[in-house]
C-alpha cells in the first residue's frame, strides 16, 4: 500500500522524536560522567595548596606558538609565554609570513640574532627565510616562514621544537602562570597520554595586566555573554564527559599539549583543512585505535588559558562558519573509523556522536523548520503541540546550560561574584531564543562551504583586546 | 552552594587571622604552646589542618617540634585519626598528609593498608606519610611497591625520593636495581640519580655489565657521571639503536677528553638528528675545545648534514 501524505508526515515526526530523545539522552549521559569526574579532579586541588617540590622529572616541554600580523600584541604575549612556571621549557614563536612587522617587532623586543639551526624535516612545511635566537632570553626562537597557514606554521614549530612534548597555543591566548603544570599532569600520571586539551575561558570581560589574567569579570556585550555559557557547556561537561570514555575528538588549537613522536609518526597537522586542530587528534585516535596502541587523550578541566571571543557580528559567523566546515572535513578525512570493529568507543560512540548530533544537527533543525512551514501551508499543524515540543527543546537546552554553569560552580567557581552567576542564569535562558537559531544558520552556511568545497585562509579576527578598550587589531 | 562557598571562605579567613601568627611563631627560638589560651573551633578544624600541614611542609628539622606539640594540644592527630577511615577521598587525603606530619605511629598500619589501594593518588599519599614517620624502616617497603607498581607516576616518585633523601634511599634502591627484571630497570635506574653519587656509579657498573638490553643501557648512559665509565660509552657509540648512541655521546661530552673527539665524527653525519645534535654537542662541551677547533672540525667534514650541527653548535656558543 502506498504512503499517503499524512503517513509521511508521521514518519517524520516521529525521526524527529527520536533524534531528539537520542541527542538529549547523550548531553545527559555526558553530562553524569562529567559531574563524576569533577569530583575525582577535585581531590587533587587540596594537595596542590600545600607546597610542591619540583622532583627534576618534569617532561620538558616546547610551547609553539604560530603567528600572523601580531605585531600589536607579539611582544607582550611572548613575554607573558616567557614567565610561566615550569621547570623546563623552550618558546618556539613561528612568523607565518606576516605582512606587518611581526619579525621586526621580535628582533627588537627580544634581542634577536639569525642562528644557523640545522633543522630536523620530520613534518613538511613551507620553507623557511631565518631562524633566530634570543640574546637576552635563551629558551626563545623565532622561525620566520613563508605563509602557508596555521597548519603549517605549527609543523615548522615541531620541526624545530627539542622537547617530547609541545604544547600548541594561539599567540594571543592568555595562560594561567601554572597552565602547564595543569595540562602536563596526565602525561606524568599515565605514560600512555599522547594529547592533553585544556579548559578555554572566556576573557572579555576579564581585567588583564602584562599578559596574565588578573580579575574575572563578565563582559557588557551579549554576544560574548552568550559564547561564555556556550564555552562552559562545551568543555565542563562536553569534553569533560568524552575524555574518562578515552573518546575525546576536540583539543582546541588555543591549547593543547602532545606527545611529539607521536604527532609526527601521524603526519602532524593538515594543511588542507581550517579544523587542524581537531582533525590532528580524531587522526591520532585512529592510528592509535586501528593499530590497537594502548594510549590516552586526556582532558584538564581546570579553567588554564583565557581567550578573546569575538563581539563583532561578522567575525563571529565566521568563527562558527569555519568551526562548522572544519568538523565536517574531519570527520570526512576520517571516515574510516565510523563502525570499525578496531575503533572501539570512538568509532562506535564519539564519531556516530559528532557525526548525526553535531555536523548534520543544523541540517536537521532548518529542516524541522522547513517541515513545520509545509504542515502549516496543509492545515495539518498542530500549534499546540508544536508550542509544547519547542518549549521542551528550549527547556532542555536551558538545563544543560545551567548544569554547566553548576559544574563550575561546584568546582573552580572562578566567577567571584553572585550577580555573575545570575547574569550568567540569565544568559543561559537567552540564548536558546534567537542565538542559538542563528548559530544554527551559520552551521548550515558551513555545512555547505563543506560541500564546496571553498577556499579558506588563517581566520583572521577583529579583535577589541581585552582589558583595554579601543585596541583594534585587524 | 555559594552561600556555603561564602561561608567556608569566611571561616578560613577567621582561621587563619588566628592561627597563622601562632604557627609563624615557630621560627622564633625558645616558643611554647603553654602560652596559647585559644581553642580550636570545630567550623575551622580543617583549614586549620592545611595551614598547618602547609607550614610542616615549608619548615624542617628540629623546629618542626613547636608545630607538632601545637597540633597534639589541639587534638589534630585525633581528627586525622578518625578521618582517615572515612569514605571521602578528600578526607582521607588530608588526613593522611596530616598523620605524616605529625610523625604518628599509631597509623602506620592503617597507611600502610592505603598503599595497597588501586587509587595511586591514595597509595603514594600514605607512603608519603610513611617515610615521614619512620622513613627507615619503611623505605624498603615503599622500594618494593613501586618495583611492583608500574603505573605508578614516576615524578611523584621521585618527588617522594627526594624529600626522604639520598642518605636512607641509596642503598635499598641500588639493591632493588640490581635484582630488578630488565623491563623494570630502565625507570628504576633513572630515580638513582637522587641516591648518592658512589652507589650510583657502583650499581650503573654492575648493570652495564650485565646486560644488552638497549633501553637499560640508554638509562644507565644517561646517569653515568664517572671518567672510569667511558669505556662504556665507547662501546656504544655505533650501537644499533639511535637513543643509545645518543647517550653514549653525551657521556663523552660529559666525561671525555679532548683526545676522545675523534670518535665523535662519525657520529656527526648520522642518519638521526638527535645523534648528530649530540655529537657535535659532546665535541663542544669537551675541555679546552675552542671555537677555532670547532670551526676547523667543521670544515673538515664532507657531509653537508655535519656541517649544518657543528654550524649550530658553534653559534649556540655552548663551549666550556
Amino acid at each position: 500500500m502506498p504512503l499517503t501524505f499524512q503517513d509521511i508526515i508521521h514518519i517524520v515526526s516521529w525521526l524527529y522524536l527520536s533524534y531528539f530523545i537520542g541527542i538529549n539522552i547523550f548531553y545527559f549521559f555526558l553530562n553524569t560522567v562529567a559531574f563524576i569526574e569533577v569530583r575525582k579532579h577535585l581531590y587533587w586541588n587540596d594537595l596542590n595548596l600545600l607546597p610542591q617540590v619540583y622532583s627534576g622529572f618534569e617532561l620538558p616541554i616546547s610551547i609553539v606558538a604560530p603567528a600572523y600580523n601580531e605585531e600589536a600584541t607579539i611582544a607582550s604575549s611572548i613575554k607573558s609565554l616567557l614567565q610561566i612556571n615550569y621547570p623546563e621549557y623552550e618558546v618556539v614563536v613561528v612568523n607565518d609570513g606576516s605582512k606587518d612587522k611581526t619579525v621586526e617587532v621580535m628582533i627588537k623586543e627580544f634581542n634577536m640574532y639569525p642562528f644557523p639551526e640545522a633543522t630536523k624535516l620530520e613534518l613538511n612545511s613551507k620553507p623557511i627565510r631565518a631562524i633566530y635566537k634570543s640574546r637576552t632570553q635563551p629558551n626563545l626562537r623565532l622561525i620566520d616562514k613563508e605563509n602557508g597557514g596555521k597548519a603549517d606554521a605549527l609543523n615548522a614549530g615541531i620541526n624545530s621544537a627539542r622537547s617530547p612534548l609541545f604544547c600548541c597555543i594561539d599567540a594571543d591566548s592568555i595562560l594561567q602562570r601554572d597552565s602547564l603544570q595543569h595540562v602536563v599532569r596526565p602525561f606524568l600520571e599515565d605514560p600512555t597520554t599522547i594529547a592533553a586539551g585544556g579548559t578555554i575561558r572566556i576573557a572579555n570581560g576579564c581585567t588583564v595586566e602584562d599578559g596574565y589574567l588578573k580579575k574575572v569579570g563578565i563582559p557588557h556585550h551579549y554576544l560574548s555573554l552568550m559564547q561564555i555559557t556556550e564555552y562552559l557547556r562545551a568543555f565542563l561537561f562536553g569534553r569533560l564527559g568524552w575524555s574518562p570514555l578515552n573518546a575525546m575528538l576536540v583539543i582546541s588549537g588555543a591549547f593543547g599539549l602532545f606527545k611529539k613522536d607521536v604527532v609526527v609518526e601521524a603526519g602532524g597537522y593538515r594543511t588542507d583543512t581550517v579544523g587542524e586542530d581537531m582533525e590532528l587528534v580524531v587522526r591520532l585516535h585512529k592510528l592509535m585505535r586501528l593499530n590497537k596502541r594502548k594510549y590516552r587523550v586526556t582532558f584538564v578541566p581546570d579553567p588554564i588559558c583565557w581567550t578573546e571571543a569575538p563581539e563583532v557580528f561578522q567575525t563571529l559567523r565566521n568563527q562558527r562558519v569555519r568551526w562548522q566546515r572544519g568538523l565536517c572535513e574531519t570527520l570526512w578525512l576520517n571516515r574510516e573509523l565510523l563502525f570499525n570493529s578496531r575503533g572501539g568507543f570512538v568509532s562506535w560512540v564519539a564519531y556516530p556522536f559528532m557525526l548525526f548530533f553535531e555536523a548534520m544537527e543544523p541540517i536537521i533543525q532548518l529542516f524541522g523548520y522547513v517541515f513545520t512551514a509545509v504542515c502549516y501551508y496543509f492545515g495539518i499543524f498542530s500549534a499546540p503541540v508544536a508550542l509544547a515540543y519547542l518549549l521542551i527543546v528550549i527547556g532542555l537546552g536551558m538545563v544543560l546550560s545551567i548544569n554547566a554553569i553548576l559544574l563550575e560552580e561546584i568546582s573552580f567557581h572562578r566567577y567571584p561574584k553572585l550577580r555573575y552567576i545570575i547574569t550568567l542564569f540569565f544568559a543561559s535562558i537567552v540564548e536558546n531564543i534567537g542565538y542559538r537559531q542563528i548559530n544554527t544558520w551559520w552551521r548550515f552556511v558551513g555545512i555547505f562551504k563543506f560541500l564546496s568545497r571553498s577556499k579558506s585562509g588563517w581566520g583572521e579576527m577583529k579583535r577589541k583586546g581585552i582589558g583595554k578598550a579601543g585596541n583594534e587589531k585587524q | 552552594m555559594r552561600l556555603s562557598l561564602l561561608y567556608n571562605e569566611r571561616q578560613k579567613i577567621i582561621c587563619h587571622a588566628l592561627w597563622k601568627p601562632i604557627m609563624v611563631q615557630c621560627f622564633a627560638p625558645g616558643s611554647s604552646i603553654e602560652n596559647i589560651k585559644i581553642k580550636l573551633k570545630r567550623r575551622h578544624i580543617k583549614h586549620f589542618a592545611m595551614l598547618w600541614n602547609y607550614y610542616s611542609f615549608s619548615i624542617k628539622g628540629p623546629d618542626s617540634s613547636f608545630l607538632v606539640d601545637l597540633a597534639n594540644k589541639v587534638r589534630l592527630n585525633q581528627w586525622a585519626l578518625k578521618k582517615i577511615k572515612s569514605y571521602r577521598t578528600r578526607a582521607q587525603l588530608l588526613a593522611m598528609v596530616t598523620l605524616g606530619n605529625l610523625r604518628e605511629k599509631r597509623a602506620e598500619d592503617i597507611l600502610k593498608k592505603k598503599c595497597e589501594k588501586s587509587n595511586y593518588l591514595l597509595a603514594l599519599t600514605a607512603l608519603r606519610s610513611l617515610l615521614r614517620i619512620d622513613p627507615k624502616n619503611n623505605i624498603s617497603y615503599f622500594i618494593n611497591l613501586i618495583v611492583e607498581k608500574e603505573n605508578w607516576p614516576q615524578s611523584q616518585v621521585a618527588q617522594i625520593l627526594k624529600e626522604t633523601g639520598a642518605d636512607i634511599i641509596s642503598k635499598p634502591l641500588a639493591r632493588a636495581i640490581i635484582s630488578a627484571r630488565d623491563e623494570s630497570k630502565p625507570r628504576l635506574i633513572r630515580l638513582l640519580q637522587l641516591a648518592h653519587a658512589h652507589e650510583t656509579f657502583s650499581t650503573l657498573k654492575e648493570v652495564l655489565k650485565n646486560t644488552n638490553n638497549p633501553e637499560v643501557i640508554s638509562a644507565a648512559m644517561s646517569i653515568l657521571n664517572d671518567p672510569i665509565c667511558i669505556v662504556f660509552a665507547k662501546q656504544y657509540l655505533h650501537h644499533e639503536m639511535w637513543f643509545v648512541r645518543v647517550q653514549a655521546a653525551r657521556v663523552i661530552g660529559r666525561l671525555g677528553t679532548k683526545q676522545d673527539a675523534k670518535i665523535l665524527y662519525p657520529l656527526l653525519s648520522d642518519s638521526h638528528w638527535w645523534v648528530r645534535y649530540r655529537a657535535a654537542e659532546a665535541l663542544a662541551l669537551l675541555p679546552m675545545m675552542t671555537v677555532s677547533e670547532l670551526q676547523s672540525i667543521k670544515e673538515s667534514q664532507t657531509d653537508p648534514f655535519a656541517q649544518d650541527i657543528m654550524s649550530q653548535i658553534i653559534a649556540e656558543g655552548i663551549c666550556r
